[in-house]
């Protein structure tokens, strides 16, 4: 994390009032990235990874409850800002994209008329210029303008296309940071490595800072130059994409890569690594760190306090009373 | 511990002999009824022991073709074969002694408002296995053989979590011991780290029980770890099937080539990989002449729009295709 890092989160909590007393869905989560650097977060269901990008966003559910230390986006202080200066800033400067293609779009209208809209609100150019830029803007992710896509809708689209059209609706206001939550998990491989480039080439030209979210370790490794990976609603470990992936720290991102086969490494049909137990409940007073429980190197001191995200040289981040030396050279 | 692969000797336990089944769709309020075709002269032996995965985008026929083979549905046209004998017009009490399946998404499989052990040992009591005390006993080993213990047999579904709801699915699958478990995307709804463990007691009772599989996951990587036999389907048809080592190492089909080399394995410094493929999925309800592949296929020559592709059959497994051929794999392991 540096001063002059585009994306800045600083101690981001977001807790849940709930029946049941408080659910931490994100504790003490911060982190930087770089202009035109793609940050992925990594992790799986419940771990926080979609509320930190929320969150980040101002998109929280109403019963949400956000603070942080510092927030900041480009020059603007998040934390600072009205309702619709945040407002006018979704959309323009920093844009979200969906895993869902089908229920983000609206179904009532068509895709001309959804993508032009957003230039109208955001940019207030007249409707028939808006209109252009978006038949322009499909081209640009690989639908030919002469299929007459703008006058159709949704339902008419395949899952692939329109994805194409939510990234071309996304960045059609040039904004300088998108932040996409697993936007390829509901498509066909085949399609997922389509528009994956057509992301990261957009990305490229644009120099736009990217947030992806997803718990697909192989998406990870090709698109990523920083991951974090999160646990319970805390960031366990960052670093490069090629340091985490060939030298894991914490024990839950070791495990987590255990997990997957990999054709060529894992022998055929060999039993695969598996972490036992289940996520912690983030109800209530959390004490320790929350891996404790499925650690096989927990030892008493990881059961109490607050287990604190210990940075290292050159912005390497590691959640674990242990890790490295001691933990590795025993394992 | 590892997969065999030399099984040619052993008989088919499940054979399908040109399997085609249609549906008739509308394509308006006002439009005449259309058949789609969804699985179009389908031929593949299964032997026992094998893992058999159907790969191939959604909307190619995979699902079709597993509910064929559960007898959920009957075929429009030819035969399947269970031990050599036709099973369809078999009743249903009959199949389901031999063919089990194992679902998606173990939140809407399983019924919330019966308890795990009425749950698991359903199937015992509709085929009357045992008495009362007989049933409860079997039922608390199947449940301790997938890694369920003793103490979930009067909870309710929504007191477990994904993985342990899948375990009870799978405990409901094996009760009755069949020969054959239909894995449908057994653990696309799950996290990486329960999805390991499911793969792993998948395998595991596989070996206990010599049960034989047919794994439709859209998870190549784990299609790579598990199977042993591979189907490749496009649009209906399999156009290329064989020996799980042998179509990872050395695809023929075009459309082969181009899944294999879009699955993307943690790795760094690799890239995302360049797939030269058409965007869209053909219409099923019209689907192209010749080959069906030819308007994405990179190779497409004048004839594969025109003929339909022959079927090679040799050594190396089946391949539908004018011009099958082994090139490198792009994904190769790093």
């Amino acid at each position: 994390m540096a001063e002059d890092d585009f994306v800045l989160v600083e101690g981001l909590n977001i807790n849940f009032a709930i029946p049941g007393g408080t659910l931490h869905a994100v504790r003490d989560a911060s982190f930087g990235i770089a202009k035109g650097e793609t940050l992925c977060i990594v992790g799986e269901s419940g771990s926080g990874k979609s509320m930190t990008a929320l969150g980040l966003m101002g998109l929280l559910p109403s019963n949400a409850q956000r603070s942080a230390r510092r927030l900041r986006v480009g020059g603007h202080d998040l934390m600072a800002m009205s309702r619709q200066q945040l407002s006018d800033l979704r959309g323009s400067e920093m844009a979200m994209i969906f895993q869902e293609p089908m229920t983000s779009l609206n179904p009532c209208y068509t895709v001309g008329n959804q993508m032009a809209e957003t230039l109208v609100r955001h940019r207030g150019v007249p409707w028939r210029s808006a209109l252009i830029t978006a038949r322009d803007w499909l081209e640009r992710v690989g639908i030919p303008p002469s299929a007459g896509r703008l006058d159709q809708y949704p339902h008419q689209l395949s899952g692939g296309l329109r994805q194409r059209v939510m990234i071309a609706m996304m960045l059609m206001c040039e904004p300088k940071l998108i932040i996409a939550d697993e936007p390829t998990t509901a498509l066909d491989v085949t399609i997922q490595a389509q528009v994956l480039h057509l992301l990261a080439r957009l990305q490229r030209e644009m120099g736009i800072t990217m947030i992806f979210i997803t718990h697909d370790l192989g998406v990870v490794s090709r698109i990523a130059d920083r991951i974090a990976v999160m646990y319970a609603g805390q960031i366990v470990e960052t670093g490069t994409t090629r340091e985490v992936l060939t030298d894991a720290q914490h024990p839950y991102t070791r495990g987590l890569l255990d997990c997957v086969p990999v054709p060529g490494k894992t022998q055929r049909g060999a039993a695969l690594g598996t972490i036992p137990g289940t996520v912690p409940s983030l109800i209530g007073r959390l004490d320790g760190c929350g891996f404790a429980g499925r650690c096989r190197h927990a030892a008493p001191a990881c059961l109490t306090g607050l287990t604190a995200l210990a940075e290292r040289d050159n912005g390497r981040q590691v959640r674990c009373l242990f890790a490295p030396a001691t933990l590795w050279g025993r394992a | 511990m590892t997969i065999e692969y030399h099984n040619k000797a052993r008989p088919p336990v499940l054979e399908l002999r040109d399997v085609s089944r249609s549906f008739q769709v509308k394509a308006g309020v006002f439009a005449p009824k259309r058949t789609l075709q969804a699985v179009r002269g389908v031929t593949l032996d299964i032997r026992r022991g094998d893992v058999l995965a159907l790969v191939g985008e959604s909307g190619c026929g995979k699902t079709t073709l597993a509910r064929l083979l559960m007898g959920v549905l009957e075929p429009s046209q030819g035969e399947i074969l269970f031990n050599g004998q036709p099973i369809s017009g078999r009743p249903v009490m009959e199949r389901s002694r031999h063919l089990q399946a194992v679902f998606q998404d173990p939140y809407s499989s399983l019924n919330p408002r019966k308890t795990i052990g009425n749950i698991v040992s359903l199937p015992l009591r509709v085929h009357r296995q045992g008495d009362a005390a007989t049933i409860r006993r079997r039922t608390v080993e199947m449940m301790d053989m997938v890694g369920l213990p003793p103490r979930f047999f009067d909870s309710y579904p929504n007191q477990l979590s994904g993985g342990q709801r899948q375990r009870v699915a799978i405990a409901r699958a094996l009760i009755l011991k069949p020969e054959i478990v239909i894995c449908d995307e057994p653990t696309s709804a799950l996290d990486v780290s329960v999805q390991s463990q499911i793969l792993n007691l998948l395998m595991e009772l596989r070996r206990e029980l010599n049960l034989t599989y047919v794994l439709i996951s859209h998870n190549l990587a784990v299609i790579e770890h598990m199977a042993t036999q591979v189907a490749v389907m496009y649009l209906g048809r399999i156009v290329e099937a064989g020996d799980g080592g042998q179509i990872f190492a050395a695809p023929r089909h075009p459309y082969t080539q181009a899944l294999l080399a879009s699955v993307m394995t943690p790795g760094s410094g690799l890239g995302i990989p360049q797939i030269d493929l058409g965007v869209t999925f053909p219409n099923a309800l019209d689907p192209p002449s010749g080959c069906a592949f030819h308007p994405r296929c990179s190779h497409a020559l004048a004839r594969c729009s025109q003929l339909a592709p022959p079927v090679i059959d040799d050594a190396k497994g089946r391949v539908e295709c004018h011009l099958p051929m082994v090139t490198d794999v792009v994904n190769s392991p790093a």
